[in-house]
């Protein structure tokens, strides 16, 4: 008896063990893809690390490769990369997945499918939008993968001024299958590209010729790309949604003497009310630059520049939205969802003519609170010398 | 008489080591016999013959009486006659029925010694020898009282080891004792050299491969476990005690923990806690997540990784077998060689091993800090048992890793953790502290509480368990 079930765990152990076994030096890490579209076919750059010994510097290899592949659908297009590259492609360390201008005006749902049925797929890499085809060939300083170099960049960038977010797959189907909002992507664009880019040579110089460079968010609605945002509605945008970890206000305080306050915590909710939407936005400052003949140790003057920023932020606020509604209809915030959620009544009135007439029309009432909680290790503002 | 030195010789094949000596007090013929390798010939010379020579009255008891020897025992039969000369006895054949063994023993064992193998930087530096008299009386030393109780057993058909079994009477469960005094009444066997004999004998070998006894060879931690209800077996010739029943939490322990701050002793049982689970994981884990849970690196680190493994030409559990094998065979021939030949094993390991390996592209690099930091975490255990069984499990966790990937870490943790917990020897469970929880001995596990909090000794080893009733501590 005993040994029968030693005979079976044994067998057991041999049939069904090492089914998914990849050693490290037999796959491919695929870190990065660009999918950009051209005559209904699927062109596919992948990125896949070079890995190198630290200790063989006598000749430098470039970091990563960059395999193309083309087909009618995406999975067509992975496969043949296959072809040329000698080792298994593996998926799961995909961090950024780039889809070409070109698709997004078209229709974004196409890629949709491959990444969310594929199980070794994971959905959390961040989809971005790019301005240029051949992005990721570009050879980057510092991070050496031009994959995790634009991640690193979205990341700072978004904790640091705001003006992009990341926008991983999972989150942009979720936005996508929301019929109350709309998809918003960042997106990116190479600056003098040019024949030495994709080159090592690129990284040698001090000044270098080209590099990417982050752009605005993309608006979409529906499946197809709208336009995209300047940097101040960026801003709006990531304030309303609560996507702000760090940013700034800059504010004229007098003719062309300026004020910068640095926002430390923001909050904001939208209510919608009676068939209006309010939304408040409490914000937490620091004087970060001052210009302005301002006396800052003055309880009473603190006071008055929150008021003068609070209604600064709002018009400004209240002008951005505006602008996206006009130029776009489309309903990036969620408002629709907020109503749906919160003003059901509200929602069946409003919902059948949304884009045509209501979100257009809608009254949008902004209460924004700044508070200045720190005014940085010199008191007064920079006062003509007596 | 003479039947018994007929048939003395006959047995013995006429040992010429054995020495019968005739004389004579008053025409009244008697044999002194001894045998001269286990004797000394000094105290047969000063104490027997002299005192000997001054009687002159031939009866038993006149002699007896006016021997200078301290230390005798009266014989009656030829067994006794035997065991006590084999024990370095010299024995006085006085007439028919009639014998005095008297205490003449050469001292063969050496003397008290620093340990070698316990390293205590605070503690007493004293350890057992090979003369269990001489380890009874270390013990006792430190346990000035009646309640030190001592059971004598003679255990081996030819060697006739003295085993004594130690307990303080007034702490240690009653049902231990019973049962330890059983087994070994029991034991019927050609020979016992050592305590581990002992304990291979009473117990189901293989049924856990971590031990369940502990091997002490300082004193001062024989006297402790006596004090927690423990009992110890000594054997003679062997200078390791054998400490029973243990659980898995006293190889956490180690000596200075007691006369530390329980803070700063909390912070290393951590660090011991952390070395257990790192020793017995890392390479396990290690494999499966570099062949089959890539997805869980962080993509700098398994690039980093990747890059190191990118010219060997072994599979992962492959390089891992060899470099564990290679540092067993290291401690292996670092245990056996004579310490003057040390250095050169030294040399041969850090630099063929570590440096060449590497270089020569049989290894990665990271392959050797994970090996490094496997074995070096093992070796922050005291006794070589223990040592000797996380080996085995993280073997099993090597294959499960390399056969199922972090599913085959956690099945071979479940598998670990079912056959320890099933585990119990003399009525402790093996994973005593934490399964069952006990709250007494919880206090010194992971977390050690103040001296004057721990006041309860584990139950399960102790019907009396209260142990302490400090006051209050001193305050101004």
């Amino acid at each position: 008896m005993k040994s029968k079930t030693l005979l079976l765990i044994v067998i057991i152990l041999l049939l069904t063990g090492c089914y998914d076994h990849k050693e490290l030096n037999k796959i491919a890490i695929l870190t990065a893809t660009e999918i950009n579209k051209n005559n209904d076919e699927f062109i596919i750059n992948a990125e896949v690390v070079n890995p190198q010994s630290p200790d063989k510097t006598t000749y430098i290899q470039a970091p990563f490769i960059i395999y193309t592949g083309k087909g009618k659908t995406i999975s067509e297009a992975y496969r043949q990369i296959k072809l040329s590259s000698s080792r298994y492609l593996y998926p799961d360390h995909l961090s950024i997945l780039i889809i070409n201008e070109k698709i997004a005006k078209e229709d974004i749902t196409e890629i949709f499918d491959f990444y969310l049925r594929n199980p070794s797929v994971r959905t959390e890499f961040n989809v971005l939008i790019g301005k240029n085809e051949d992005i990721l060939s570009l050879t980057t300083p510092i991070d050496k993968l031009s994959s995790s170099s634009i991640l690193e960049s979205i990341k700072t960038n978004n904790q640091y001024q705001g003006i992009t977010n990341l926008v991983t797959l999972d989150d942009m189907s979720i936005m996508y299958l929301n019929p109350h909002k709309e998809i918003i992507l960042p997106s990116i664009k190479i600056e003098n590209d040019n024949k030495d880019s994709d080159n090592i040579k690129n990284t040698e110089d001090t000044k270098i010729d080209s590099t990417y460079k982050l752009s605005n968010l993309a608006v979409f609605k529906g499946n197809k790309l709208q336009g995209y945002l300047t940097d101040d509605e960026s801003i709006t945008y990531n304030l309303i949604t609560n996507n702000v970890k760090n940013s700034i206000i800059t504010y004229e305080c007098d003719k062309n003497k300026y004020l910068t306050a640095e926002i430390i915590t923001s909050s904001s909710k939208i209510k919608p009310k009676n068939n209006e939407i309010n939304i408040d936005i409490n914000i937490s400052t620091v004087i970060n630059e001052s210009n302005c003949n301002i006396e800052l140790n003055n309880a009473k003057t603190i006071k008055q520049l929150e008021k003068e920023l609070s209604s600064y932020l709002k018009e400004k606020t209240e002008k951005n939205i505006n602008n996206i509604r006009k130029k776009y209809n489309s309903d990036i915030f969620g408002f629709l969802d907020e109503i749906y959620k919160h003003d059901y009544k509200t929602y069946q009135k409003v919902k059948n003519n949304w884009y045509n007439q209501e979100f257009k029309n809608i009254k949008i009432n902004i209460n924004s609170q700044i508070n200045i909680i720190g005014k940085g290790n010199i008191m007064e503002g920079n006062n003509e010398k007596n | 008489m003479n039947y018994i030195i007929n048939r003395l010789k006959k047995e013995t094949n006429n040992n010429e080591n054995i020495i019968i000596r005739k004389k004579s007090i008053l025409f009244k013929k008697i044999y002194i016999i001894y045998n001269e390798t286990i004797t000394s010939s000094d105290s047969i010379s000063n104490y027997i013959i002299r005192s000997l020579n001054n009687i002159y009255i031939p009866t038993y008891n006149h002699i007896l009486d006016r021997i200078s020897n301290f230390k005798y025992k009266e014989l009656t039969t030829y067994e006794d006659i035997s065991y006590y000369l084999n024990s370095g006895f010299t024995i006085i054949l006085f007439n028919n029925n009639k014998y005095i063994a008297l205490e003449t023993r050469k001292n063969l064992s050496r003397g008290i010694t620093t340990p070698t193998t316990e390293n205590a930087p605070r503690g007493a530096l004293d350890s057992f020898t090979e003369n269990i008299e001489n380890n009874i009386g270390l013990i006792k030393r430190r346990i000035k009282s009646n309640n030190l109780w001592i059971k004598n057993y003679q255990l081996g058909k030819y060697t006739k080891t003295s085993v004594s079994l130690l307990y303080i009477n007034s702490i240690a469960k009653k049902e231990i004792i019973d049962t330890v005094d059983k087994l070994l009444n029991k034991i019927n066997i050609d020979g016992i050299i050592a305590t581990g004999t002992i304990r291979n004998l009473i117990e189901k070998e293989n049924k856990n491969n971590f031990p369940n006894t502990m091997s002490a060879e300082k004193p001062y931690t024989a006297v402790k476990y006596l004090l927690q209800g423990n009992v110890v077996i000594l054997a003679d010739n062997d200078p390791f005690a054998l400490i029973m029943p243990t659980n898995i939490n006293d190889y956490f322990i180690s000596e200075e923990d007691d006369f530390n701050k329980s803070i700063n002793v909390t912070l290393t049982r951590i660090i011991r806690y952390l070395t257990f689970f790192i020793t017995l994981l890392t390479p396990g884990v290690y494999i499966a997540l570099t062949t089959y849970n890539q997805e869980i690196i962080p993509t700098e680190l398994l690039i980093s990784i990747a890059a190191q493994r990118e010219n060997v030409p072994f599979s992962t559990f492959v390089e891992a077998l060899l470099m564990m094998i290679s540092f067993d065979i290291l401690r292996e021939s670092d245990l056996k060689i004579p310490s003057f030949a040390s250095s050169a094993i030294s040399i041969v390991g850090a630099l063929i091993l570590g440096e060449a390996a590497v270089s020569a592209g049989i290894v990665s690099p990271i392959m050797i800090i994970v090996i490094a930091i496997t074995s070096v975490s093992s070796l922050t255990f005291v006794e070589p048992e223990f040592i000797n069984a996380l080996r085995l499990y993280r073997l099993l966790f090597m294959i499960g890793g390399a056969l199922f990937g972090m599913h085959g870490i956690l099945l071979v943790f479940i598998y670990m953790i079912i056959k320890l917990s099933s585990y119990d020897f003399l009525g402790v469970p093996y994973l005593t502290p934490f399964s069952p929880p006990i709250t007494a001995n919880l206090k010194d596990s992971i977390y050690k509480a103040p001296t004057r909090k721990i006041d309860r000794r584990n139950p399960q080893l102790s019907n009396n368990i209260i142990k302490n009733k400090t006051g209050g501590p001193y305050e101004e």
